[in-house]
């Protein structure tokens, strides 16, 4: 993390995250006491959970200052700005999304077809082997009287 | 949107790709995993999304981070 000048007061309090993301948006008021510009930098792994929360907080990533991410040493250092997302962005995000509700929901229907499709199965097989019990009896029940018959 | 994924991945240009990120993250995704070959701002990148909640360490730091800026 980048030390700058000034010291901004965030007022949001945030400590226990809500389930729904928009309860966690800061105010007006809340993002005028923000400083424009953060960056954070470190390990990808602390920096991109951390750009997470300021991204709820109501920062960007800086279209300006791409994000510099180096694989060898697993760093990143991202440039965050206050301010929303371009429509551009938003709308490529939501087809992002419907694209991949849509692939969850063909998945979740081939699964339950499937199961649906083992179960049929199942219990047809039960069927076999309930109509073959009942002819091995049958025929055991047969070959018992055939006996009987021969030792009368 | 009406249905919601639990996971979901964007591929292309990091910058556009990040600037799709941050708008997921205020609908309640966050960073599962992030492929990127180099660090050219316009190299391709994968970032893969899930819904969930921050970490509260990761939500200090990010304060911490404001309160430093």
């Amino acid at each position: 993390m980048t030390k700058a000048a000034t010291a901004a007061k965030v007022t949001t309090d945030v400590t226990a995250v809500p389930a729904a993301p928009e309860a966690m948006a800061p105010t007006f008021l809340d993002m005028s006491k923000q400083p424009r510009t953060v960056v954070l930098s470190g390990m990808t792994y602390n920096v991109f959970p951390q750009s997470v929360a300021l991204a709820r907080l109501g920062y960007v990533y800086d279209a300006a200052m791409p994000p510099m991410v180096y694989p060898q040493t697993n760093m990143a250092i991202l440039h965050m700005t206050l301010g929303a997302p371009d429509e551009f962005a938003v709308r490529g995000a939501r087809e992002a999304v419907a694209d991949a509700a849509a692939i969850e929901e063909r998945e979740f229907l081939k699964s339950v077809e499937a199961a649906a499709a083992r179960m049929i199965e199942d219990q047809a097989k039960a069927a076999r082997k309930t109509q073959q019990d009942a002819e091995i009896a049958a025929a055991e029940a047969a070959l018992v009287a055939l006996k009987k018959a021969a030792a009368a | 949107m009406s249905a919601v994924p639990t996971q979901l991945t964007l591929t292309g240009p990091s910058v556009s790709v990040f600037q799709q990120a941050a708008y997921l993250c205020t609908q309640g995704f966050k960073f599962a995993d992030w492929q990127m070959d180099q660090a050219i701002p316009s190299y391709q990148c994968t970032l893969i999304m899930v819904l969930g909640k921050v970490d509260a360490a990761d939500i200090a730091a990010a304060k911490k981070a404001i309160g430093q800026a």
